[in-house]
């Protein structure tokens, strides 16, 4: 209500505006320059303050206060595309605004009037005052229903207004797939520190516990034992805080460094496919392999990383839950969709047990899944796991159809 | 006297843990291995009654070695048979989920008090009730529902379910039985038949069916 209030006031001017256009157009006859110039300014005075990104900015900040969005701040630099949305929608404001005011300010205390008329309360002289012509029985109808069809459009515009500020004020596909790859490279990047934190300082602390409790263990019945154990505190105390410290680097550093870890940077794709694969193999899994990826067909950087992680979660685990040590795995590209399926027995009678263990391994029970399946979603795709006969299958399929927009994702700024 | 074989891949980790048991009358540490492959055969020729077992190391790790050695036989040993404790040093660790399903009798701390350590290994290798239930079941919560609803079909009698919750609260025999106004005797007979229709191995992978099976609500306890 408050957003379509605020709208028919930003509208105002324009009405204004188009009333003086109009008036203009009227001299055509004498002034032929002045309908291009009435048009010329109009046009101008709107698209104006419609592409400016302070308008954009209030605009989401109203959407955000009033239509109970969350747009938040564009972080992004604006591309062409953005500001035609953003003066999309702040057309769509005003006009829905406009709509508000025609609504409450005319439409309803002229239908007030008329039943006030009809009951016999105000004498039929106002309402042929107040509108000429809208006295008669046929135009009285005429405005009722006009009312209620504007009073339904409103209510529908009203409703749809939420949607559409996500839509015309939200990220673009670009930018939403730039945002997905920057949440899973910082996801990884946080899974990576905290193994790190949990490999060396959770342990040296395990290590420096038991140790002292073995000192003290010791501590008089045998003094040389009880030493040892001091030394191997004060070692592996000296040693953990060396490796916290490298921890904490990273935590500082906001921008990752690619030469310490392959995983900080670009995170790996498609093109590793055969690396993955084969160590998959040599942990024992038997990949059988159906890949009609034609070699011209352009996978955008981010769903090849999300088609890599779909794969090395599924294949990690037919591994680790699967049974018969076998997997298939097939992906084709057709309609500017990419479709991989990974298929492997799983086991009913209490499976063998593997050997070796794959270099990374994802979560176990699947959980990696569900991180992947938001990121999928996001970028228009869908991913299902699931049994299916005496098979688990894990179906992705992801959209290339988001090219161009990824090819700007260079451009955006986070 | 239980014996115990120590496995991890940290010469620190076993020598504390030695130094630890050492002085304890109940326990004897028999050998100790570097990884999941020389626990396997350690544990073949030592036989011991209890393997504290580190759970992720190189080569066969302590999920895939533990898998091994109970699937080695049930009672080759007179009806004695090994156990094992897993060692984390983490309680909210997946890992250790894992291996509590594949047939871990328990989990502890590596930061435990020495002489939580030794009650333990010591109730383990009892093999009357649970180590750490409170831990276990927090750990279950996170799988509610990975084993169907199957045990709901198992077709257990209203006794033997409350013994599975008298189990899944830590209770031994003797606890349980005070609590249902029984004998022993006619719980351990209620937990054999239990174990039995519910198809696994001991006490502690019949409480996680019960909690995966969302027959006892984890969130709540098996007091609910």
């Amino acid at each position: 209500m408050a957003f379509l209030a605020l709208g028919a006031l930003l509208s105002a001017p324009y009405v204004l505006v188009t009333v003086w256009a109009a008036e203009l157009y009227r001299f055509a006859a004498v002034n032929p320059i002045a309908p291009v110039f009435a048009t010329a300014v109009g046009l101008g005075l709107f698209a104006v303050p419609a592409s400016l990104r302070v308008t954009a900015a209030l605009e989401r900040t109203a959407s955000d206060e009033l239509l109970g969005t969350r747009l938040g701040a564009q972080t992004a630099r604006a591309e062409l595309s953005d500001v035609l949305r953003a003066a999309a929608w702040f057309a769509a404001h005003l006009g829905a605004g406009l709509l508000f005011a025609v609504v409450l300010v005319v439409l309803v205390p002229l239908d007030v009037l008329l039943v006030l008329t009809w009951a016999g309360i105000a004498p039929s002289a106002d309402i042929a005052r107040a509108a000429p012509g809208f006295d008669g029985p046929t135009t009285a109808v005429l405005v009722l229903v006009g009312t209620a069809a504007c009073g339904t459009l409103l209510v529908g515009v009203g409703t749809q207004l939420p949607r559409w500020a996500v839509l015309l004020l939200g990220p673009s596909t670009g930018q939403r797939l730039a945002l997905a790859e920057r949440s899973a490279r910082l996801q990884a990047q946080r899974n990576r520190l905290a193994r790190e934190l949990h490999d060396s300082v959770g342990h040296a602390l395990a290590v420096t516990t038991l140790q002292a409790a073995a000192a003290r263990a010791h501590l008089r019945d045998d003094p040389d034992a009880a030493e040892t154990a001091l030394e191997a505190v004060e070692e592996t105390g000296r040693r953990a805080q060396a490796e916290l410290d490298a921890a904490l680097a990273i935590l500082r550093d906001p921008t990752p460094d690619p030469g310490r870890d392959g995983s900080a940077a670009q995170p790996p794709g498609l093109d590793e496919l055969d690396a993955l694969i084969g160590s998959f193999r040599a942990a024992g899994l038997a990949v059988e392999t159906d890949l009609s990826l034609n070699a011209s067909v352009n996978v955008p950087d981010v769903v090849s990383h999300e088609a890599y992680r779909l794969l090395q979660e599924a294949l990690t685990n037919a591994l680790r839950h699967g049974a018969g040590h076998r997997a298939s795995l097939r992906m084709t590209a057709d309609h500017g969709v990419l479709r991989v399926h990974v298929d492997n027995p799983f086991a009913s009678q209490p499976g063998e047990p593997l050997r070796g263990r794959v270099p990374e391994p994802g979560r176990p029970g699947g959980l990696g899944l569900i991180g992947l399946r938001e990121r999928i979603v996001l970028l228009g795709g869908r991913l299902e796991a699931g049994p299916r006969g005496a098979l688990w299958a894990v179906d992705g399929e992801l959209p290339l159809g988001a090219q161009a927009d990824a090819a700007h994702e260079g451009a955006v700024r986070w | 006297m239980v014996t115990v074989l120590v496995v991890d891949d940290d010469a620190l980790v076993r020598s504390g843990l030695r130094a630890i048991l050492a002085g304890r009358c109940a326990i004897d540490v028999v050998g100790e291995a570097v990884d999941g492959a020389d626990a396997v055969s350690q544990a073949r020729v030592l036989r011991p009654d209890v393997v504290l077992m580190d759970v992720r190391m190189p080569g066969i790790d302590g999920i895939q070695a533990t898998r091994l050695i109970l699937g080695a036989g049930p009672a080759d040993d007179g009806g004695r048979r090994t156990r094992v404790l897993v060692l984390t040093t983490f309680g909210s660790d997946e890992y250790v989920y894992e291996a509590l399903r594949a047939g871990a009798a328990g989990f502890l701390l590596k930061r435990s008090r020495p002489e939580e350590l030794a009650t333990a290994i010591v109730t383990v290798a009892e093999g009357e009730s649970l180590v750490f239930p409170e831990a276990i079941r927090t750990l279950a919560a996170a799988h509610v529902g990975a084993a169907g609803r199957g045990l709901t079909r198992a077709g257990l009698t209203q006794r033997e379910e409350e013994v599975l919750r008298g189990l899944a609260r830590g209770g031994n025999n003797a606890e349980i039985a005070a609590d249902l106004y029984l004998s022993p005797e006619t719980v351990k007979t209620h937990v054999a038949s239990l174990l039995a229709k519910l198809g696994v191995r001991d006490r502690t992978q019949a409480v996680i069916a019960a909690y995966e099976s969302g027959f006892i609500d984890p969130r709540r306890g098996p007091s609910s």
